[in-house]
């Protein structure tokens, strides 16, 4: 079971602003790096998009599970994970963090925030030592108030699109994937290829 | 052989072969024919120079150029001392710290250094200190860079390396846990080599690229080489003599640099045609094939294996005209071939012996005197054809133990289903049999064989398999004996390699009507075809052939449009993806980044003889066959 992703968000309708993102892409070959990084910020920052405020879901894309929290006030969590990762353990993790986040950035720096000007540097840690969820959280940490049935479960990343949206578009007129991972991901038009995407 | 003379362009066999003998002649251009003994000498090589030597230069054609010995630099080697010594070795630390010790020792009688790639200066300084100390200066003759690092094994095919070839592996390349430094030496290794094959061509070639692999990286180096070498007026290797007259001296080449993940499906594929399947089935390795004869196949539910008997090894070479002829061809056309040439061989040996047993009666037949001057021309004419004949036989033999071999798999394996079937995944044509019938059948395959199915399928098809239904294959697979780690790596690779994932499609496979092979059945051929498929290949592009064609014919296409393009000769470093040129190239040179196999070398090959005056060469940072391959796959594919 593994973590690849951790990030803070803040949703200010209509944007979403990127505040703190951490990563770990160990798993992944050289060449892919940059772009599975690229990605994981382009994902976490659409799903955040199409969250209602106030709701915790779980995105399913092929072999990874993205769990997202919206606070009602705005701040978000999403941590990107492979399948085997508990879900229990991951929004506990989003909890804890968003609530540490809230306590040490000011409120005032939220909705124009980005990782270079944001003060947060417990990112890095939490998310490797959530590599191991029975050590970093052990059941009885769990807080017993979280209902898991009001968590909405996604079974594809294009659930959360709009009518007529496509996740095409979405991906070249992104500002935060580069023309290489944009290249990357281009499906080949000749043969219509439909492979679902990260 | 001299290259300027030469009507037909001279290919890159020919110059490496060159560059050797001019080396072997102590860096003098050797004339063919030229009268004299040569000058006896010992030839004193490491690992990679016995692996660029042994596929070009025969021993017969060392002891021609004067080689009397030849021996490993790191053996024991007694002191010859009034022989010179040719070396062709690395530049690596132990070599030149055992060339110092042979300078101290007093071996031989001059040394004539060649450094397979450029020996650095510090090394050099090392042997020139070492000839101090053992007062040896006078004796070393010459010291040279080769600029030979690569192998050539066809006259259109090279690989970079055999003795390192792990460090390049694909398996080096796409392995997570590796650093930047790691990354940057394997790099360095690939582009050296490179480089030496284009100082070998003679020519600077406009390089093109896709983003973000690995082979833009190599790419990016090789530019930055061509372009320092280049700048550098003293040095430069690039100049008048060294640009090869003829082909390249108008028309800069093009090489395209591809990484091996754009097509994962052709170096698993069972294939058809008979070099590639001699890679596949057989022991191949550097144009030699390694035989256990066997004395008949035992048929066990797991897929025959036949029974070991003695070794052979055979060279399969450019003098073999068989093997030239039918290398490309599909397999039942190779089997009906050797069993032609085998009947017009018999025809011929016959012929002899009957005009020998008509000389045997002269002066006791009239019929015979009187024949006897017309024969007289034709037993002369036979005798004369006797080495001819010879050889012949010896092809024949050769090609009927190698083709039996393969044949023998072919049958225990079921091969020509897995050929078929995978053909029509590839073409997304309707199946006929359910992939689950074939991973569940038992006399079909071996267990790696129903894994390349499996993984070819799960590689070319649009809708990855439900949850459910790949529980079942999985569960197949492991019954039938496969190991699953090469899947958990693919899946892996498809979730991001979305445009691999829609591969070309190859069209249809047809099954031919019996006649062809009735007629091999029919001659008691002992290529007995019974119940294997005569499958006929329609020519299509595989992924590889495709991207050239886009690129070498200036074509417009999603696939290759925004390639980098790379000009060294150009003065400012351009970035830009326009080509500068609009005009299709003469000449090409695909580089596979991360291996190849002979299937992508045939594919090219036959796409070249539809394009008059073309001329593609094809090379790879390795050569794998499918076994090799998914042993990688599943080092990376474990947890």
């Amino acid at each position: 079971m593994k973590l690849y992703s951790l990030s803070v968000l803040y949703k200010s309708e209509p944007k979403v602003v990127l505040l703190k993102a951490a990563s770990d892409v160990s798993s992944f070959s050289f060449f892919q790096r940059s772009s599975v990084q690229e990605f994981m910020t382009f994902t976490s920052q659409l799903i955040v998009e199409r969250s209602a405020k106030g709701s915790r879901a779980s995105v399913k894309e092929q072999e990874y599970l993205c769990h997202v929290y919206v606070r009602s006030d705005g701040l978000a969590g999403v941590v990107i994970a492979d399948s085997e990762y508990p879900a229990r353990v991951a929004f506990s993790l989003l909890e804890k963090v968003l609530d540490e986040f809230s306590k040490q950035v000011d409120r005032i720096d939220w909705p124009v925030g980005s990782p270079a000007t944001i003060q947060y540097t417990a990112l890095e840690g939490h998310l490797s030592r959530y590599q191991n969820p029975r050590e970093a959280d052990p059941m009885s940490k769990v807080q017993a108030e979280l209902d898991e049935t009001k968590i909405i479960l996604h079974n594809t990343m294009e659930s959360l699109l709009e009518r007529g949206e496509k996740l095409d578009d979405l991906v070249s007129k992104s500002e935060v994937l580069g023309t290489q991972s944009k290249a990357f991901y281009k499906t080949a038009r000749k043969q219509n290829s439909c492979c679902a995407v990260m | 052989m001299v290259g300027g003379e030469m009507a037909a362009p001279t290919s890159i066999r020919e110059r490496q072969t060159v560059a050797l003998k001019r080396m072997l002649n102590f860096n003098v251009p050797h004339v063919k024919n030229s009268t004299g003994e040569p000058v006896w000498k010992v030839l004193i090589y490491d690992r990679f120079g016995q692996d660029i030597i042994s596929p070009l230069l025969s021993v017969k054609e060392l002891r021609d150029m004067g080689i009397t010995l030849h021996l490993l630099l790191h053996s024991d080697r007694d002191p010859i001392p009034d022989v010179p010594a040719v070396y062709f070795v690395m530049p690596s630390e132990e070599n030149i710290d055992r060339m110092c010790q042979d300078l101290r020792n007093q071996l031989y009688e001059s040394y004539y250094l060649n450094f397979i790639s450029a020996i650095s200066r510090s090394k050099l300084e090392d042997i020139a200190n070492a000839a101090l100390a053992a007062s040896a200066v006078t004796q070393v003759a010459k010291v040279f860079d080769q600029y030979l690092n690569f192998i050539t094994l066809e006259d259109d095919m090279f690989v970079l390396c055999n003795q390192n070839k792990e460090l390049v592996s694909y398996r080096a390349i796409n392995r997570p846990d590796i650093t930047d430094t790691e990354m940057e030496t394997v790099m360095d290794t690939i582009v050296d080599s490179l480089f030496c094959f284009f100082v070998t061509l003679g020519a600077v070639p406009i390089i093109r690229c896709s983003r973000g692999t690995a082979a833009e990286m190599v790419a990016v180096k090789l530019d930055k080489k061509l372009r320092e070498n280049l700048r550098d007026a003293r040095n430069s290797l690039f100049t008048g003599d060294t640009l090869g007259a003829g082909q390249f001296s108008f028309q800069r080449p093009l090489l395209v640099l591809v990484d091996r993940n754009v097509d994962l499906a052709t170096p698993l594929h069972h294939t058809w045609t008979y070099q590639a399947l001699v890679h596949d089935v057989l022991d191949f390795h550097l144009n030699r094939v390694n035989l256990e004869e066997s004395s008949g196949v035992e048929n066990s539910p797991a897929g025959a294996r036949p029974k070991r008997k003695n070794k052979k090894s055979y060279d399969l070479t450019p003098v073999d005209r068989f093997w030239q002829k039918h290398k490309g061809s599909p397999f039942p056309e190779v089997a009906e071939s050797v069993q032609q040439e085998l009947e017009y061989y018999r025809a011929q040996e016959d012929e002899v012996k009957r005009l020998k047993s008509i000389m045997g009666l002269e002066g006791e037949d009239e019929g015979a005197i009187s024949m006897l001057s017309d024969n007289t021309a034709k037993l002369t004419s036979a005798v004369s054809s006797l080495p001819e004949l010879l050889e012949k036989k010896r092809l024949i033999d050769l090609h009927t133990n190698v083709a039996t071999a393969v044949l023998e798999h072919i049958k225990a394996r079921k091969l020509d289903i897995y050929f078929e079937y995978e053909e029509k995944i590839m073409s997304k044509t309707t199946l006929d049999k359910s992939l689950l019938d074939i991973i569940s059948d038992p006399d079909a395959g071996t267990p790696e064989d129903k894994m390349r199915l499996f993984l070819i399928y799960y590689i070319s098809t649009q809708q990855a398999p439900s949850e459910a239904d790949l529980e079942q294959y999985k569960k197949a697979l492991t019954d039938a004996g496969c190991n699953l780690n090469p899947l958990q790596y693919i899946k892996q690779w498809k979730a991001f390699a979305k445009m691999a994932s829609a591969p070309t499609s190859y069209g249809n496979t047809t099954t031919k009507p019996m006649g062809l092979l009735s007629r091999v059945m029919n001659t008691g051929s002992q290529f007995v075809m019974e119940g294997v498929k005569n499958l006929v290949l329609k020519q299509q592009n595989l992924p590889v052939t495709r991207i050239l064609d886009n690129l070498m014919e200036m074509k417009s296409n999603p696939e290759t449009d925004d390639y980098r393009y790379f000009d060294p000769k150009m003065l400012r470093g351009n970035d830009s993806s326009v080509p500068r040129n609009k005009n299709p190239f003469q000449e090409a040179i695909v580089f596979v980044v991360g291996g190849g196999n002979y299937i992508e070398y045939q594919n090219l090959v036959d796409y070249r003889k539809g394009k008059q005056g073309k001329h593609i060469l094809y090379g790879c940072s390795e050569l794998f066959n499918a076994m090799q391959f998914m042993r990688q796959l599943s080092q990376l594919g474990q947890k």
